[in-house]
């Protein structure tokens, strides 16, 4: 007998007392693939590694998947998806720092990764240095062009807070970059919602 | 060139970086039933040293992380209906086909993802090594997991798992592994090419160990770095110590997911009697004393200490390790607030000078560890209770939000349970010299107090018994601190500063049922 005949009879056992309803699993192929670029974007741009970001997008929807009778329940999977691996971003890079200073303190050596060329790398590199919150926001904006409440209802913050952090994160792209302020320019983030 | 042009070009890049990549098709895996401790054997080929570990099952692991769901009880509630909804799903004999993985399912592993070339070298495999008893991997019922990563990164998707007389072959973007009977698993992942994926496998299968040409300088080139690893760049062997199945595993050091690994392991403790087979080295005794021995010489080794892995989260830092051949566990963990660098530092610097660990310390070390798994594999989540557009919400449930204005006007709401505490306008707070302002709403007070860059570096409580609380500190970057006193006699908030210009914010004599903290960039100049 083979491994599938094996597990095959096994199940039909459970699967006789298992629900009858269409699983939510082809939903859930869909939502992957229609999804799946552009949140190992997302994760690449916050952390700067497109193997993290890969590791990181796949954790996102393992966790997505275990919770899929519930999220495909709300308005917005895509956008929870995006909060799950913008937090995980962000524990990766206070992990990663941790063990870094770590391996410092014991004489190991670890190249950076580098892996985008300028100025994108710049870009990216400066939009990590900013506080968390204004790297998710910026993020959000500058790569998936999303205007403020659609940021907002990814990240559950206040549309106020969502402009003040990518109004702050702007300037401060701007000073890092060395670009001045287009105080005069209407900041695209102000745009309604298409 | 302006901040919205180079914005243009950074997204450019990103999406081209990440164009060629293919979802294909998501596969979750069946859970499995707890299963008794599998052996995680820690080579490090530099040398041909090694290092012992014991993995807890699948099915263990599984528990650990899913009694760590965080969120209330009717939460988990759906949640576990939710899973329960899953794992039905999954037995369903209808969608079994498409989705399913054999049992025991790869250790560490929710789901794979299918792609064509995966299929290819798995295809290869089979092709070389065909088929066989319990030392050919592709017995009758065996099944592959292929890898992409590493082989080519642009692999097609493929959506179906393919069936070859019998044997079920399966792809992922970062591992090749097969399976024998119910208990072996192979796994190699991208540290390799095809070719020398291929030459391992053979040499494992047509000769009882694993020979992987130029593992050995991978091993060289990251062994004095001693712990850390990508998940992405190791190679695996594991299996059952009740079955004649080969098992090992080699590890680089680095970081990544392998961190979680070493956890569970040393949270199962270290079982050298069970170590008698295996892919061993000439030179390596096949016992637990012996392979740390080995290890030792081959990490990183600091005056005796050799580091095997380190790690923290906002509460922890952990660092598993052994001298002399002994199992040292080190886990640090302050009271009242969360792990700064400086643990991580003072973590190292115990972990130096560490005796080995008593019984009870690792008793203590796996239920931390085991706290650790769980925060690790459940903080990366939204917070379910966080049903608001709020800022942020406590461990405690308490959800907080701070809103500015174009004029200035802020608003920071609390909610705590059925109390909700709400304030607009800094403007009205704002003391004169800036410091502080803050409002009470039934049993909420809401103390916030500007953040001033640099200077401040602590916070702490000053009890109304003359006690003081723990130290939180904060960094230039930290928006936003949140310090609960709960139903504590508080009479002050205390800064600290370095350069001795700390000050003290006292806090109503009546004191709050709750205090929330909260450090806010400066309000705005009225």
């Amino acid at each position: 007998m083979n491994v599938s005949e094996r597990d095959h009879s096994a199940e039909a056992e459970v699967g006789r007392a298992a629900l009858v309803g269409e699983p939510p699993v082809a939903d859930f192929d869909r939502f992957y693939r229609e999804q799946y670029r552009a949140v190992v974007g997302l994760a690449y741009a916050l952390t700067g590694s497109r193997t993290a970001a890969e590791e990181l997008a796949q954790d996102a929807f393992t966790t997505t998947f275990r919770k899929w009778s519930t999220v495909s329940g709300y308005d917005n999977p895509e956008g929870w998806v995006r909060q799950v691996v913008a937090n995980a971003s962000r524990s990766w890079g206070r992990r990663k720092g941790a063990e870094l200073r770590a391996l410092t303190k014991f004489g190991g050596r670890r190249e950076p990764l580098v892996e985008l060329a300028e100025p994108a790398n710049d870009f990216w590199a400066a939009v990590r240095s900013l506080p968390t919150r204004q790297a998710q926001v910026v993020a959000l904006h500058y790569l998936e062009d999303r205007p403020v409440d659609e940021i907002a209802a990814i990240l559950d913050l206040g549309p106020g807070t969502v402009k003040k952090h990518l109004h702050r994160g702007r300037a401060a792209l701007a000073r890092t970059l060395d670009e001045p302020i287009e105080t005069d320019s209407v900041d695209p983030a102000e745009r309604s919602k298409p | 060139m302006s901040v919205e042009e180079q914005a243009r070009i950074a997204r450019a890049a990103i999406e081209d970086a990440v164009d060629p990549l293919e979802a294909g098709v998501f596969v979750p895996r069946r859970r499995t039933a707890p299963v008794a401790a599998l052996l995680l054997v820690a080579v490090a080929l530099a040398g041909g040293l090694l290092a012992v570990t014991t993995l807890v099952g699948d099915g263990e692991r599984d528990d650990a992380l899913e009694a760590a769901d965080p969120t209330s009880a009717a939460d988990a509630s759906a949640a576990a209906e939710s899973d329960e909804v899953e794992d039905e799903a999954l037995a369903d004999p209808e969608t079994a086909e498409d989705y399913w993985v054999l049992d025991p399912a790869p250790q560490g592993l929710d789901a794979i993802v299918l792609t064509d070339l995966a299929l290819e070298a798995a295809s290869m495999l089979f092709d070389v090594y065909g088929r066989g008893d319990l030392d050919n991997p592709f017995a009758e019922g065996a099944v592959i997991y292929g890898t992409a990563t590493g082989l080519a990164i642009e692999a097609d998707a493929s959506g179906e798992p393919i069936d070859v007389d019998g044997t079920t072959i399966y792809a992922s973007t970062n591992m090749l592994e097969w399976y024998v009977g119910d208990t072996a698993h192979v796994l190699l992942t991208d540290v390799l090419d095809q070719d020398t994926l291929i030459e391992a496998a053979r040499s494992l299968l047509t000769e009882g160990e694993l020979r992987i040409p130029g593992l050995e300088r991978l091993a060289a080139d990251v062994s004095p770095q001693g712990f850390g690893s990508s998940i992405t760049r190791k190679v695996v062997i594991y299996g059952s110590p009740d079955d004649n199945a080969p098992f090992g595993v080699w590890l680089e050091p680095g970081i990544g997911g392998v961190q979680a690994d070493l956890l569970m392991a040393a949270m199962a403790g270290f079982d050298g009697a069970s170590l008698d087979r295996g892919f061993l080295d000439e030179e390596t005794p096949a016992t637990a004393a012996g392979a740390w021995e080995a290890f030792e010489r081959s990490t990183s080794v600091v005056e005796g200490v050799g580091v095997v892995g380190i790690t923290t989260n906002d509460e922890f830092v952990v660092i598993v390790g052994q001298i002399a051949g002994e199992e040292v566990i080190l886990r640090f963990a302050p009271t009242g607030r969360s792990v700064t660098d400086g643990d991580i530092d003072r973590a190292i610097e115990l972990f130096a000078t560490a005796r080995p660990a008593t019984a009870d310390e690792v008793d203590a070390f796996r239920a931390a560890g085991t706290a650790l798994l769980e925060d690790m594999a459940t903080d990366d989540e939204p917070a379910a209770a966080a049903t608001g557009p709020y800022d942020g919400i406590t461990d405690e449930g308490v959800a907080w939000q701070i809103i500015e204005g174009e004029d200035g006007v802020a608003c920071v709401t609390v909610v705590d349970g059925p109390t909700t505490a709400e304030v607009c306008d800094f403007r009205d707070v704002v003391a004169e010299d800036g410091t502080t302002w803050q409002v009470s709403e039934g049993q909420v007070t809401v103390l916030v107090l500007p953040y001033r860059g640099e200077r401040e570096r602590g916070v702490r409580a000053l009890h109304t018994d003359g006690t003081t609380g723990a130290v939180i500190p904060y960094e230039r970057g930290d928006e936003l601190l949140w310090y609960s006193v709960q139903r504590e006699p508080v009479a002050a908030i205390e800064f600290l500063d370095p350069d001795d210009q700390s000050f003290q914010v006292a806090v109503p004599a009546t004191g709050p049922a709750d205090l929330w903290v909260l450090l806010a960039e400066p309000a705005p100049s009225p």
